[in-house]
Order: C-alpha cells, then sequence, then structure tokens
C-alpha cells in the first residue's frame, strides 16, 4: 500500500502541518506539492491520497491546488482519498471553510472513496495542533483498519 | 431595445456555456447572475480566459437597464471602461475578483445601494467612494492590504459595514457617527471607544483577530438592539459586570479568549440561543448558564474543564465538549 501526501501552500503553514502530520502519522509516505506535479502519470502507483489545502478568500481553494484539480485529473478507482482543510473558525455551528467541499467534489467525481471523515482545521490565526495530532491517529486507525482487512 | 437585450443574452450564454439567472422588466433586462449555487467554483466564468472575461464584460455592460449584478468569484481582474454606463446599477456584487484597485468605473454609478468588493487585492480606498452616498451596504473585508478608510466618511447612510480582515487597527472616528449602521464587523481594532454608544441601531457586531484587546467599554451595554456580537480571536480576559443588560442578544461568539468566568449578570440573557466559550481558560461550565432559558447551543470546547462535570444548563442545550472534525457528516453523511 503506497501513500501519496498532496498539499497547497501559498504562505508555509500547510507545509508545516503537512510535515507535523508526517511525523505524527510514523508511516512510509510521498509528500508531494502540487505546484511541482507536472502530470497525473506521477501519482498512478498510489492507494492513499491524503490531500491537505487551505481556504481563502471567500470559501475558495488555495490557487496551487485549483489549478491541480483543472490541470489534472485523476483516476481513482478503486483508490481512497482523505483531506484536511485549514482555514479560520467563525465561531458558530459550521465547523468547514470551503476548500474541503470543492476538493471533495472532485474526488469523488474521478471514482475515489473518502477513506474517512475529513478534517476542518482552525489554523488561522493558531493552528489547532491537538485537534491535528487527534485527527492523523483517527486517520492512522482507519489507514491500518482498512488496508489490513484488504491485505486478509 | 427589448431584442437587443435578448440578443445580447443569448449572446453571453454562449460565451459563458452554462445557464445562468436573470430578470426581465418588460423587455429590459434588469438582473444578472454570473454566478451559480450549482456550479462546484461558483464563479460560472471564473475560468475562462482573460479574453472571454473580457468579451463577455463587454456584452454585459450593453445591458444598460441593469439593476443588479452579480459578478462574485469570477477572477475578472478588471472592468472595461465601458462599465461605467451601467449607471441604473442598484447592487452590484464584485468579490473575489483579483482586482487590484476600486475600479474608477463605479465613480458614476450614484444608484449602488449595495456593494461588495471583499476578497479582492484593494489596496486603498478612493476619495470618490465617498460621492456614492446611497450606499447602504458595503462590503470590503479580506483586503488585507488597506490601511485605510477615511474616504468612507461621506457614507453617512450605511446600514451595514464589513472591514473584516483589513489592516486598520484603529476605527476612524467618523464611523462612531454612522447612526444608521445596523451592521459593524471589524478585525483587529484594539480599542473601541465609548463612542460605540452613539450607534444605538446596531445589532450586529464583531470586532475578531485582536490580541490586544482585552477588555470592552461599558458603553457597548447601552446598544440594546444587539443581537449578535462575535468576539472571537481576542484576548479578553472579563466581561463588563452588566453584561446581562443586552438583553436581546441572540447569539455570541468568545472563541478563542482568555476568559475564565462569565458576569453573574448573564443569567438575564433570557434570549440568548447559541454561545461560544470555546478555547478560553474555563474550568467548569459557568453556572448562571442555567437560567439562559432560550440556549440551544453552547460550545466549551478546548477549555481545561474539570473531568466528568455535570453541566447545568436548560435541557434543550446541545452542548459541544469536543471539537468536531467536520460538520459535513451532519451535512450529509461520509460516504
Amino acid at each position: 500500500m503506497k501513500i501519496a501526501i498532496l498539499y497547497g501552500s501559498s504562505h508555509g503553514k500547510t507545509s508545516k502541518v503537512v510535515a507535523e502530520t508526517v511525523q505524527h502519522l510514523n508511516m512510509p509516505v510521498d509528500v508531494f506539492d502540487v505546484r511541482l506535479i507536472g502530470s497525473s502519470s506521477e501519482l498512478v502507483d498510489y492507494d492513499l491520497f491524503i490531500f491537505f489545502s487551505p481556504t481563502y478568500g471567500d470559501e475558495e481553494l488555495q490557487s496551487d491546488m485549483e489549478e491541480f484539480l483543472l490541470r489534472c485529473e485523476l483516476s481513482l478507482a478503486g483508490k481512497h482519498f482523505a483531506i484536511c482543510e485549514l482555514g479560520s473558525y467563525y465561531g458558530y455551528e459550521d465547523f468547514s471553510f470551503g476548500a474541503m467541499r470543492i476538493l471533495r467534489k472532485h474526488l469523488l467525481q474521478w471514482n475515489g472513496c473518502e477513506l474517512c471523515e475529513p478534517l476542518s482545521l482552525d489554523s488561522f490565526p493558531r493552528t489547532n495542533r491537538e485537534h491535528l495530532l487527534n485527527w492523523v491517529d483517527y486517520l492512522k486507525g482507519q489507514i491500518n483498519e482498512h488496508f489490513r482487512f484488504c491485505n486478509a | 431595445m427589448s431584442t437587443s437585450d435578448f440578443a445580447t443574452l443569448e449572446k453571453i450564454r454562449r460565451r459563458v456555456g452554462r445557464p445562468f439567472r436573470f430578470e426581465m422588466d418588460r423587455e429590459r433586462c434588469v438582473a444578472l447572475d454570473l454566478t451559480s449555487g450549482e456550479h462546484i467554483w461558483s464563479g460560472l466564468i471564473r475560468h475562462h480566459s482573460q479574453n472571454d472575461k473580457d468579451e463577455i464584460l463587454a456584452l454585459v455592460c450593453q445591458l444598460d437597464g441593469l439593476k443588479k449584478l452579480n459578478l462574485r468569484r469570477n477572477h475578472l481582474g478588471r472592468l472595461p471602461e465601458a462599465f461605467a454606463d451601467l449607471t441604473k446599477l442598484e447592487e452590484l456584487n464584485l468579490g473575489s475578483n483579483t482586482l487590484g484597485i476600486i475600479p474608477p468605473q463605479l465613480r458614476g454609478l450614484k444608484r449602488l445601494k449595495y456593494l461588495h468588493l471583499g476578497n479582492n487585492y484593494i489596496t486603498t480606498v478612493p476619495e470618490f467612494v465617498s460621492e456614492l452616498q446611497g450606499l447602504e451596504y458595503f462590503t470590503l473585508h479580506k483586503n488585507i492590504r488597506i490601511k485605510s478608510v477615511e474616504n468612507l466618511a461621506g457614507l453617512r447612510q450605511l446600514k451595514h459595514l464589513n472591514l473584516h480582515y483589513l489592516n486598520l487597527h484603529r476605527l476612524p472616528q467618523f464611523i462612531y457617527e454612522f447612526r444608521s449602521l445596523v451592521t459593524l464587523t471589524l478585525w483587529n481594532v484594539r480599542e473601541i471607544k465609548d463612542e460605540i454608544a452613539y450607534l444605538t441601531n446596531l445589532e450586529f457586531f464583531s470586532d475578531c483577530g485582536c490580541p490586544g484587546l482585552r477588555t470592552l467599554p461599558d458603553s457597548l451595554l447601552t446598544l440594546r438592539k444587539l443581537r449578535m456580537i462575535r468576539l472571537f480571536q481576542n484576548n479578553l480576559e472579563s466581561l463588563p459586570k452588566n453584561f446581562g443588560d443586552l438583553e436581546n442578544l441572540e447569539e455570541l461568539s468568545l472563541y478563542q479568549n482568555q476568559l475564565v468566568r462569565l458576569p453573574d449578570s448573564f443569567a438575564k440573557l433570557r434570549k440568548l440561543r447559541k454561545l461560544n466559550l470555546a478555547w478560553n481558560r474555563f474550568r467548569s461550565v459557568p453556572a448562571c448558564l442555567a437560567q439562559c432559558a432560550a440556549l440551544e447551543w453552547l460550545a466549551v470546547f478546548e477549555n481545561p474543564l474539570k473531568h466528568g462535570e455535570v453541566v447545568a444548563v436548560p435541557s434543550q442545550t446541545k452542548v459541544l465538549k469536543v471539537w468536531p472534525f467536520t460538520t459535513l457528516a451532519q451535512e450529509e453523511g461520509v460516504k
């Protein structure tokens, strides 16, 4: 089972969150800045894709990630994905920011299967590190459970 | 000319490539909306080439009977000179359009009541904006390079003003004179002056993202029409003793402050439906909340609460002690 982490980062915060995730996940993963991905052929060998993207502006996607979705259509049949969106929480019941909704729509359209509940991480101005690590633990559990079952 | 508007709309339709909403008054097009909630990117021409966008906008400018125009989330970058011909516009949404300036073509649009310029790259507010004196709703939010809004001084009819995520730090004195304001949204404004009491029509007030904001003036408590207050991501250490005087308050977000207790007067907030106390320093859920009879939603996650404490709140109150990963599961179920 091969895992790819794909992220878009404008000012470095998302790449730091990705680095922390990789460390806490403690599994072999390959990390891609989507800005540097030439074509979807670079990603054909992976079984699980974990996306990280901040929300900008008016519930919009980070620009590199938006450009990536328009440029590289992935064939995700039989493959899984998970999403962490970053943003600023506004204080009431809506904990989502917008990037996840756009990412998710594309990944489902490309026939991907969502592995687990996504994360909307409050990252501005302070990053909720504990919340991130809780999700990474949950993600790790889902990976172990699902892929152990697949390999049995 | 009636046929002309229909013909223009047909040309726009061909270039947009997707259905869009418009409204006719007899044979004149009076409203046009180049966004759609069914389109994942929302802006229907967001990913068109700059040339296509210019052509579509040139056609839009021929619809000179337009009263409402929504171009939000289209990354237009610029407006044609002929945009100045849309003199009948009353509502204009130019949010999320990568605009570096407030377009000078807006100068003559004296009938504007609603203007949305949020989420752009605007750096200054030019003088002519003060001439748009019919404006009742104006949002400039998320234009972080704007350091001054002095040229809004003439807009005394404003009812709704959104200055969220601008680089202001202080609120210009003239805004305290905008007596018609119903909504005032600020960000990182360190000092709320006593003159806030002049804004007697205020129903919605926000000042967030300000590490320097530690206390609130007592004069805020005279604004008895206030229904919603957002004060998240500040450094508030306490609230005024008589905070409960805001008896019409329905929603209050105090998320991410330094609060350890609420004043007892909170018990007087009988209309309070939503309260966010998350990411503060509460060691227990304040007892006064038991008397907030209308409370439906209470967030207390990310506080050092004692484990296993019984929370005394009205029976219908949904209490969030743990931060959910997302609201997606509640909305539609995770596949």
